[in-house]
């Protein structure tokens, strides 16, 4: 029925009684009229437009019925079309007023009604009361069944322009029709944003010719988000907001909380769910005048997973965020920790498949927006790759940097660890950290295996492109048997020792320099130009060259339950390239040292086990051989160059069809020849490992 | 002198001209064979029939005039590699094992149109909303997981084949050879890098 405007003028006679009315209605119009009020009862005007600075009506008719009561009249304002600025244009505009008491004292307006047809309301027409006390200054206003964004609003405002006050609540508000309301306010959002939920909001504002307090606590419910990409989303969260902010000489304090009792998020890469307690955000913020943050002190809590607390101002020469302050975090339970907040971050890395225990806790001051400082410490942790790679567990201690000047002391202690399987013992690291890297504040030994590493010096360049280190110690002996068995190699005996003058690392990839010594069977290798890339990639690769002097056969052969051999070996692999710690080339030549005074026999089990890893039958079938334990040789000798799997196979010296792999002396002489150059690298490690592990058939 | 020098100049001329510049061509089509070949085990289609195996080496020991014992170290050799990708390194044989255990993971989210295939030779979580929430990390973490295997594997061939700068090349080779696998319904990127269903 407000939609209906009449274009009436109508003045009827009437008792001289309400004289300010023609005044009222002028100023309400801004139209003046010349009506002998003695004779108006009720009161109609229709007005084209009217116009403000930055407003507008059209068809406004405006009724007065002054016949209610002594004390009040009827008002009744309608317009065609209303602008207002910020807002669309509004047609159908009303406002009814049915005991409006205008008086020496002030106005009244209760239980009024009126029609905004605004396109967030989802119905135009609500209740609301007015009063102002002229003499006291002061105004009370309501404001109730109100339905916008899919719920009710009330409010209730009051004081005086010096000191007023709002409160008002919002419930059962659908956020997305909330969001559509607000979106002339609101940032927009990103293309693709979709949100969901139901919420609460109580809010009271305060104030005096500006706005001086704010109070917000919001509960929203069902709260579901997610971008375009889906990488950004959360759903069923409940979530509460409180939040207040009041003006001071300054600009604003603000002080606000979040706390989410219900609901997961996924921010890529993390994925947080609430499943204990809840989690909180708390911050208080000073703001400027000028709407930058001079100081914040914000706290974060994941129960059980992780805290942390920072607190920011404002440097000399920021801008609008604080660049100064610190930053403190704790992690309670290492393996929570990991498991939500770093593990995602690692994926596709070495770091990634972890198993975690322990306690953390560190610090980093910032200065000028970048890091100035920073300490970890760490409580009982414990590490294990699940791939195998590397473990450490007790691992305890703290590490302190700081970008100028000298860091106080890291020191890093350890119960136990290995690095793939090569196991190493309990001890204690003492570095210096400095804004370049890390180096080693004392001489540093790690028990490896039997033996011990020692480092006398050590340093990590961080500054550059990565990570570059550089490493200077030896390595007291180490067993064989210890070593052969952490890589699952056929077991030597013998030790392993070396001098380390220099292992760089970087790019991951660790080059030696110097030399390990292995003696071994009474001889010696040596080993040489030490490669390993990526060694905790997922295929680590290992180059190296290596000499062999005068092993001792008869000791080698016995160790490997290979038919007895006597005599010496010298020999080199050169180029040798492991993958995944398996051979895929190398070119291995081994030789009978052409000096030296030794006894050279090979016994009938040997030739045996020779004829077997070459694929043969052996020489069981040559009844007359039993006669004979053991032969003579003059020279044995083998090469094998091994590519693609495929190993080309050289001896002593050329045969008649293939070539001597020793090569026999006196009589009764056997000489052992090999007729196939190529051999399948595989087959020939099948063997090798059959004879030696189960031992040769004998012949007796 | 004028002659001379001209002629001089037309001598090292020709002498410079006759320098040859050898260059080592990338065996482009033994390089999709060789990606096909790795895509099929991945994904888990029969590779076309192997050549049968060698036969059972043999040795024996036979006196010749002399005791002589003759050991034939034997060939069940040399599966001569017919292309000229080599394709079998332990570390290509073990990243293919790593990459082929996954896939029973990443299939599903292929078929969903969750994760695509990139126009590098990787893989790309396309639209995370195929995936409920709680299950988004794992995509992430396969993804990442098999881009790391993808790119040592591409890595690990340019180097078993002794031209680590073929490593562009291959993972060039097998991005359109992914592509050109995968199956219907799956996300793929295009040149220009817009995602596509086959």
């Amino acid at each position: 029925m407000f939609s209906q405007l009449r274009h009436v003028n109508e003045a009827t006679p009437a008792p001289p009684r309400r004289s300010p009315i023609a005044h009222c209605l002028a100023a309400l119009t801004g139209v003046c009229l010349n009506i002998p009020a003695t004779a108006v009862e009720r009161l109609a005007i229709s007005v084209g437009a009217v116009e403000g600075a930055d407003w507008s009506a059209d068809a406004v008719a405006i009724t007065l019925d002054l016949r209610e009561s002594d004390a009040a009249m009827a008002l009744r304002a309608e317009a065609g079309a209303v602008r207002l600025p910020t807002l669309s244009p509004l047609s159908a505009v009303a406002v009814t007023c049915p005991a409006l008491s205008i008086t020496e004292a002030g106005i009244a307006c209760n239980d009024a009604g009126a029609y905004l047809p605004l396109p967030w309301l989802d119905d135009p027409a609500f209740d609301f009361s007015l009063r102002h006390d002229a003499a006291a200054g002061r105004f009370e206003a309501s404001l109730s069944g109100l339905r916008a964004a899919g719920g009710d609003v009330a409010a209730t405002a009051g004081g005086s322009l010096r000191q007023w006050r709002l409160d008002m609540e919002a419930t059962d508000l659908r956020l997305p029709a909330l969001g559509a309301a607000l979106a002339p306010w609101l940032p927009s959002l990103p293309t693709g944003f979709e949100y969901g939920g139901e919420g609460r909001i109580i809010a009271t504002l305060e104030g005096g010719e500006t706005l001086g307090r704010v109070a917000v606590n919001a509960v929203v419910k069902d709260l579901a988000f997610s971008d375009a990409s889906g990488l950004r989303a959360g759903e069923e969260m409940t979530a509460t907001l409180d939040a207040s902010g009041s003006r001071n000489d300054h600009g604003w304090e603000v002080d606000a909380g979040i706390r989410l009792t219900a609901g997961a998020v996924y921010v890529d890469p993390w994925y947080v769910a609430v499943d204990r307690e809840p989690l909180s955000a708390h911050c208080a913020v000073g703001v400027g005048g000028d709407g930058a943050i001079r100081q914040a002190r914000c706290r974060f809590r994941h129960p059980g997973v992780l805290e942390a607390v920072t607190e920011l101002h404002r440097g000399p020469a920021a801008g609008t965020l604080p660049d100064e302050g610190w930053l403190s975090f704790s992690a309670p339970d290492l393996e929570d920790t990991y498991g939500v907040y770093i593990q995602p971050l690692l994926a596709g890395t070495p770091g990634d498949r972890l198993a975690v225990s322990g306690t953390a806790d560190g610090r980093v001051t910032l200065a000028a927006g970048t890091a100035a400082g920073a300490e970890l410490r760490l409580g009982d942790v414990a590490l294990e790759d699940q791939a195998g790679r590397f473990g450490i567990d007790g691992l305890g201690g703290a590490l302190h940097w700081q970008r100028q000047g000298t860091a106080a002391p890291s020191e890093l202690v350890w119960r136990q660890g290995h690095l793939w399987r090569l196991d190493f013992g309990s001890s204690r690291l003492a570095l210096r950290a400095s804004a370049g890297g890390l180096e080693l504040a004392e001489a540093f030994s790690l028990p490896l295996l039997d033996g011990t590493l020692v480092m006398e010096s050590f340093a990590v360049d961080t500054a550059g492109d990565g990570m570059e280190g550089l490493l200077e110690g030896y390595l007291t002996p180490v067993s064989m048997a210890r070593l052969s068995a952490a890589f699952d190699w056929p077991s030597f005996r013998g030790q392993l020792s070396g001098v380390l003058p220099r292992i760089a690392f970087s790019h991951q990839r660790v080059t030696i320099d110097g030399a390990l010594l292995v003696n071994i069977f009474d001889g010696r290798m040596v080993l040489r130009d030490l490669v390993l890339e990526r060694p905790l990639g997922p295929v680590p690769e290992l180059r190296a060259n290596l000499d062999i002097r005068a092993l001792d056969l008869d000791l080698l052969t016995s160790a490997f339950s290979f038919g007895r051999i006597q005599g010496r070996l010298d020999g080199g692999i050169e180029n040798l390239v492991l993958q995944d710690w398996q051979p895929v080339a190398f070119d291995a030549r081994f030789d009978t040292p052409g000096d030296g005074d030794f006894r050279k026999r090979i016994s009938q089990d040997a030739v045996n086990d020779l004829t077997q890893v070459g694929g043969g039958a052996g020489i069981g079938g040559a009844l007359f051989m039993g006669l004979f334990k053991e032969f003579r040789y003059d020279a044995i000798g083998l090469g094998c160059q091994l590519t693609d799997g495929v190993c080309t196979m050289s001896g002593v010296a050329p045969a008649d069809q293939g070539y001597y792999l020793v090569r026999g002396a006196g009589l009764p002489r056997i000489d052992v020849i090999g007729h196939n150059r190529l051999v399948d690298w595989d087959t020939l490690l099948t063997r090798l490992r059959r004879v030696t592990t189960s031992g040769p058939a004998r012949l007796e | 002198m004028r002659p001379f020098l001209s002629l001089s100049g037309v001598g090292l001329t020709l002498l410079l001209s006759a320098c040859v510049t050898i260059n080592v061509y990338f065996p482009a089509s033994a390089a999709e064979k060789a990606a096909d070949r790795i895509i099929e085990d991945v994904w888990g289609q029969q590779p076309p029939a192997n050549p049968p195996a060698a036969e059972e080496p043999q040795a024996m020991v036979r006196p010749r005039g002399m005791l002589v014992a003759v050991l034939d170290l034997v060939v069940p050799v040399a599966h001569a590699q017919q292309a000229d990708i080599d394709i079998s390194s332990p570390a290509i044989k073990k990243i293919e094992a790593s990459m082929k255990a996954r896939h029973n993971r990443l299939e599903k989210y292929y078929a969903s149109g969750a994760v695509g295939l990139t126009n590098d030779g990787l893989v790309a979580v396309r639209d995370a909303k195929q995936v409920p929430l709680a299950q988004r990390r794992t995509v992430n973490q396969l993804v990442a997981e098999e881009n790391s295997d993808r790119k040592a594997l591409y890595r690990a061939i340019a180097e078993a084949n002794g031209h680590p700068e073929w490593e562009g090349q291959i993972q060039q080779t097998f991005a359109s050879r992914w592509i050109a696998k995968a199956r219907k319904g799956w996300w793929y990127q295009d040149g220009s890098g817009r995602w596509k269903q086959k």
